[in-house]
């Protein structure tokens, strides 16, 4: 680390090249312990190539002649390039400056960079769609653009744009993962708002940049270049063919650290009993363990234990059933889609602001098509609280379920919360047949107590499916009623004599 | 229509109705056997066929319907008597399922003595009102 600096030179660079050879020249007249190359960022200048000019700033340190450095270099260079900015950049007014010590203070830390720190939007597509109309309609673009990504950054994260319709942007405070899905958050929501849902699909370019390089190497790696976005382009081939390299013999070991690696999801049906039809379907994450076995539900894929797992976990589900509403409203097919969030998730402003973000990008009436079924939600919840929760989600979604353990004695807590209905996931039970009927008959007879109706998922032997429809249940899933898809399907009717019918083969 | 004693098997996961049905249907001079589920049932039709068989619906292991269409598919000729509360959801629904699938008689819960003997013995039903 060095000693503090008392001199600093800024300027611009704007042929190709220069940054390069201001670095050789450096090395070449200072030790390399006594100075330090920084980039700044860009300015825009339409007549430098690229249309953009590199900020650079090298720090001395004390005692170091600098003034050499401006005899020599920088005034060889003023004719040959543009004005020399010889003064200090006051980091709280410049944009630049901020974007370039926000960028250092992440890429500089002392953790390896994970995948996807780095990420780079771009939206060419989206100016080639505007065509002639472009130049017209560019500014305001830009505006909504830089808005989309500031409303999602937090005060840990900075961007940059690059070129037109590019950007880059250094996520400070997330993972990889999470920044993949902000970045997906945020490219929807920028087309969605330019050319509307409909071009959604490859119109955007997300590209993440950096798989394991630590920060300081990254920073010495953009640095020598004159475009940032050739950097990133670079690093994305060197990405690119560390995966296209020979998988590692993975046969002795588990499949993946992450426990949400190789999570995968289905729909079930949900058969409206009384309606006698199927329109709602069941979001079921599941999982291939390295063992050859599977998992399906959200209490079932190990790792959930973890609290922030379960809240990724719970992005992927939103970010998967956001995907399936807009590929359903693009083929105009009105179906439900019901899915599991945890509690936790949404049970303060700050957490639940987090996870809707994205789930807001969703024009209303999409949103008006899912249902969230709140799951792990605490014993004791005040009434009050859950009212103040479950009316937040109602307002932005067809409405809200309360899933809870089978034993369930009273639901007298949940009456006037504007939940629709309670219920249960039959899942690994072990309890006889006779015990599960017996309380299923009892779980319906609680919620109808409380004036709530009941839904039932995973079933998978028929006499309980029987058992369920006359216990009373409203909504059932399950094997025994329907096989699951990847996608939600058509609606149809389906009654008592469609399910015997389909069950003794008729 | 029967008059002389019949062998019944009856079919129900409810221990009290069995109870209940076995007195009715003793009272009237018939011979009881009970399962409690519709599997347990199907391993009795075969070890001892009955004459006539009373069955529930809504059952564990094996519900009625199933039961019903497994004993029509080895005894075409056996009395089928399906019974039903039916539950919270479709009555009805089950009982006319069961019909359509080889029941002869279907009798939806609660059910009077005369009702029950009425259809055992494949008599007309009484008529509401009238004492059995």
């Amino acid at each position: 680390m060095m000693t503090p600096v008392s001199l600093q030179r800024n300027w611009l660079i704007g042929a190709a090249g220069e940054l390069a050879s201001a670095q050789a020249w450096l090395k070449e007249n200072f030790s390399e312990a006594t100075w330090r190359l920084e980039l700044l960022g860009l300015e825009e200048d339409s007549t430098a190539a690229g249309g953009a000019r590199i900020a650079v700033r090298c720090t001395f340190q004390h005692g170091t002649d600098a003034a050499k450095f401006d005899a020599n270099y920088l005034t060889s260079r003023a004719t040959a390039a543009p004005p020399v900015i010889p003064v200090p950049i006051d980091p709280e007014t410049d944009g630049d400056a901020a974007f370039a010590d926000g960028a250092r203070k992440i890429l500089e830390g002392p953790e390896p960079i994970s995948a996807g720190k780095l990420h780079f939007l771009g939206l060419d597509k989206v100016r080639a769609h505007f065509g002639d109309n472009w130049p017209k309609l560019s500014s305001r673009a830009e505006a909504l653009v830089r808005r989309a990504i500031e409303r999602r950054l937090s005060p840990l994260d900075v961007y940059r744009k690059t070129a037109d319709l590019n950007f880059v942007v250094v996520f400070g405070s997330l993972s990889g993962r999470e920044a993949d899905l902000k970045c997906a958050l945020i490219a929807e929501e920028i087309t969605r708002m330019l050319v509307g849902d409909e071009l959604g699909d490859g119109m955007l370019a997300v590209k993440t940049v950096a798989t394991d390089l630590d920060g300081p190497e990254m920073l010495g790696r953009l640095v020598p270049s004159l475009d940032i976005a050739q950097a990133i382009e670079a690093e994305i081939e060197v990405e690119r063919l560390q995966r296209e390299a020979p998988p590692p013999d993975i046969s002795n070991e588990d499949v993946s650290n992450d426990p949400l690696a190789g999570i995968q999801f289905v729909y079930r049906p949900i058969w409206d009993v009384k309606r006698s039809a199927v329109a709602n379907f069941y979001l079921l994450p599941g999982k291939h363990l390295a063992s050859g076995r599977s998992r399906s539900g959200d209490s079932d894929i190990p790792g959930l234990e973890n609290i922030e797992i379960r809240r990724r976990f719970d992005q992927l589900i939103i970010h998967r059933v956001i995907t399936d509403l807009r590929a359903l409203h693009r083929q105009d097919r009105r179906l439900v889609i019901s899915f599991p969030i945890h509690f936790e998730s949404i049970s303060t402003p700050t957490r639940r602001s987090a996870l809707l973000d994205g789930w807001r990008t969703l024009p209303a009436e999409c949103r008006k098509l899912g249902v969230f079924e709140l799951v792990g939600a605490p014993e004791g919840v005040p009434q009050g609280r859950l009212a103040e929760i479950v009316n937040h989600l109602r307002a932005e979604s067809r409405g809200v379920l309360m899933r809870v353990p089978l034993g369930t004695p009273s639901f007298r807590n949940f009456s006037d919360t504007g939940i629709l209905a309670v219920g249960v996931e039959l899942g690994m039970q072990t309890a006889s047949e006779e015990r599960v009927m017996a309380a299923l008959k009892e779980f319906v007879a609680n919620a109808e107590r409380a004036r709530l109706a009941a839904y039932l998922h995973g079933l998978r032997s028929f006499s309980l499916t029987i058992g369920a429809i006359g216990a009373g249940f409203s909504y059932v899933d399950g094997d025994s009623i329907s096989s699951i898809s990847d996608r939600p399907e058509e609606a149809y009717r389906f009654g008592l004599e469609d399910l015997y019918a389909q069950r003794l083969g008729l | 229509m029967r008059e002389e004693q019949v062998r019944v098997l009856v079919i129900d996961d409810e221990a009290g109705l069995r109870m209940t049905i076995r007195k009715m249907l003793e009272s009237a001079g018939h011979e009881v056997v009970e399962a409690e589920n519709g599997r347990l049932g199907l391993e009795a039709y075969k070890k001892q066929p009955p004459d006539v068989v009373v069955t529930d619906i809504i059952m564990p292991q094996k519900e009625g319907i199933e039961t019903i269409r497994d004993i029509r598919a080895i005894a075409p000729n056996v009395r089928i008597v399906a019974i039903s509360g039916g539950g919270r959801n479709q009555n009805m629904d089950f009982l006319r399922i069961a019909e359509k699938l080889g029941a002869n008689a279907t009798l939806p819960k609660p059910f009077r003595r005369d009702e029950l003997i009425a259809c055992v013995e494949d008599r007309d039903l009484p008529a509401k009102g009238e004492a059995g």
